[in-house]
């Protein structure tokens, strides 16, 4: 009468289990640190930004939010245009021979070291002065240097100017990117009317962005939205506002709710009841 | 993330320790999860078998149908002990004893030390979630401490006592106590479950080896 001997307790390896522990962490970081859903494509709208001193309009005209007046790269581009285009043209039609004669060594007087060369170079300044009608060929090689610098003078403004041009455009360029004061129209990109300014909604969304505040230790993650219906009345004063999705954040949420809330009546009188549906992206918002 | 990557030096070791035991304690708790239970489910289906058959040596010869179950590994080193004091005392035929009344104390040390075993090892690591569950939320609250002070230390170079100053450093601060949590609660939470489990077969075990006496006993007497 005998047992058979006890079976092997197949026994899972703590190790493998250490390994599975592992992985098991690594995906919780993962999930909690945004990594899946920061990578997804979140389509980006283009950004205006919209000067909230200038009350907003009923029908805009065709034109850019971000546009009004033109910027002070301009404003110094052009006058450097306009500047140096008269000069050539009055003194040396005028002047003939005195006063052109000495503006050529100008360029020589180097102030800060007079050396004797300098000072050499300028002796012959009076020699064309003292007899300038009794030599023929003299008079003819001064006239010839004359109207060589005049010449030269010409193409210096006329690339200058070509560089202001140049300079002006590229800055237009800059700004059109998406920077403040493009120069275009003050209106709405789809604008058919005839007022110059922004529409209602679009400056509230920027009137939005500026209250709206979260700290960046309460993110979480980046890719919420929320779409808030709000109303205003005709004379401005806000009647209601429900959230139509909710980003599932509370803290985001409330931030949203911070923003509307803080100012009950609006700056400007619509004229009408407002009611608009305003779709709060984090991202946009942070931007 | 950026509130683990701002946090100070120690309060990064701090994390790592507790990731570490959160690490291991689920590690066990997978491993626990897989050896109690299946002691559980071989332990009832043995129980069934062993009132369902009449013969012990019959129990005997299917014990390896029940590789985890306790209560098996009771029955064996208790006929183990049977069969030893039958040959001892000259028996030979299967299923019929010759012992004197006394010599039952054999076989109940035999089972005691059985159960002691397999108490043992279904107790085996258990005392690292126990560990975890005291110490880590210690463990990340020191981190917060010093955190805090790193914090305050900082508030009183700046000279500004702001929220924008303060908040960003006891946030940081503060995760450590959160993951010191995050690792306590389910090791707690394991360490209980599986002890009250560990308690239940323990409790099996006892009324197990009572009945096992018994029927020695009573065999003993008919013989």
């Amino acid at each position: 009468m005998t047992i058979p001997p006890p079976p092997p307790r197949n026994e899972p390896n703590l190790f493998w289990l250490l390994a599975i522990s592992l992985a098991l962490h690594v995906a919780v970081f993962l999930v909690f640190s945004g990594v899946f859903f920061n990578g997804r494509h979140i389509e980006r709208r283009p950004v205006y930004y919209v000067d909230l001193s200038k009350m907003p309009v009923l029908n805009p005209q065709a034109g850019r939010p971000d546009g009004g007046p033109a910027p002070k790269a301009k404003k110094t581009a052009k006058p450097k245009a306009a500047v140096p285009a008269p000069k050539p043209a009055a003194p040396p039609a005028k002047t003939k021979k005195p006063k052109t004669v000495p503006a050529a060594p100008k360029p020589t007087k180097p102030k800060p070291t007079p050396s004797k060369t300098a000072t050499k170079a300028a002796k012959p300044k009076p020699q064309p002065a003292q007899s300038p009608a009794s030599t023929g060929q003299n008079y003819q090689s001064v006239q010839e240097k004359l109207a060589a610098m005049r010449e030269k003078q010409q193409r210096q403004q006329e690339l200058a100017a070509l560089k202001n041009k140049i300079a002006a455009l590229s800055g237009d360029a800059g700004t059109d990117s998406g920077s403040h004061g493009s120069g275009a129209p003050l209106g709405m990109p789809d604008g058919k009317g005839d007022e110059i300014g922004v529409d209602q909604q679009t400056w509230l969304r920027a009137f939005y962005k500026e209250n709206w505040s979260l700290s960046k230790y309460q993110v979480t993650r980046l890719d919420l939205e929320a779409t808030v219906s709000i109303t205003y009345n005709s004379e401005g004063h806000l009647i209601n506002y429900r959230f139509v999705k909710s980003s599932g954040d509370s803290t985001f949420d409330d931030s949203l709710k911070r923003a509307i809330l803080k100012d009950r009546i609006l700056p400007f009188k619509p004229g009408r009841t407002l009611q608009l549906d305003v779709v709060f992206n984090l991202k946009d918002l942070m931007d | 993330m950026e509130l683990i990557s701002g946090a100070g030096l120690v309060v990064k070791l701090v994390l790592l320790i507790l990731v570490g035991f959160s690490l291991l304690s689920w590690a066990i708790i997978f491993l626990k999860f897989r050896v109690i239970y299946s002691a559980i489910g071989d332990s009832n289906r043995f129980q069934q078998f062993f009132w369902n058959k009449r013969r012990l040596d019959a129990i005997g010869q299917k014990l390896r149908d029940f590789p985890h179950a306790p209560t098996a590994a009771l029955f064996r080193d208790g006929y183990q002990e049977l069969i030893r004091h039958q040959r001892e005392n000259g028996g030979d035929e299967p299923g019929l004893f010759n012992m004197e009344t006394g010599q039952t104390e054999n076989i109940a040390r035999a089972l005691r030390r059985a159960t002691n075993q397999e108490i043992q090892r279904l107790e085996r690591y258990l005392p690292f979630l126990a560990t975890t569950g005291s110490t880590a939320p210690f463990i990340g609250l020191f981190g917060t401490v010093w955190g805090i002070m790193d914090s305050f230390q900082g508030i009183g170079k700046t000279g500004s006592a702001s929220l924008a100053v303060v908040a960003p450093g006891i946030s940081e601060a503060l995760v450590a106590t959160a993951i010191g949590l995050v690792a306590a609660i389910p090791a707690v939470v394991a360490y209980n479950h599986f002890i009250s489990k560990v308690n239940v077969l323990s409790g099996e075990m006892d009324s197990f080896s009572q009945e096992f006496l018994n029927i020695v006993g009573r065999m003993l007497r008919r013989s």
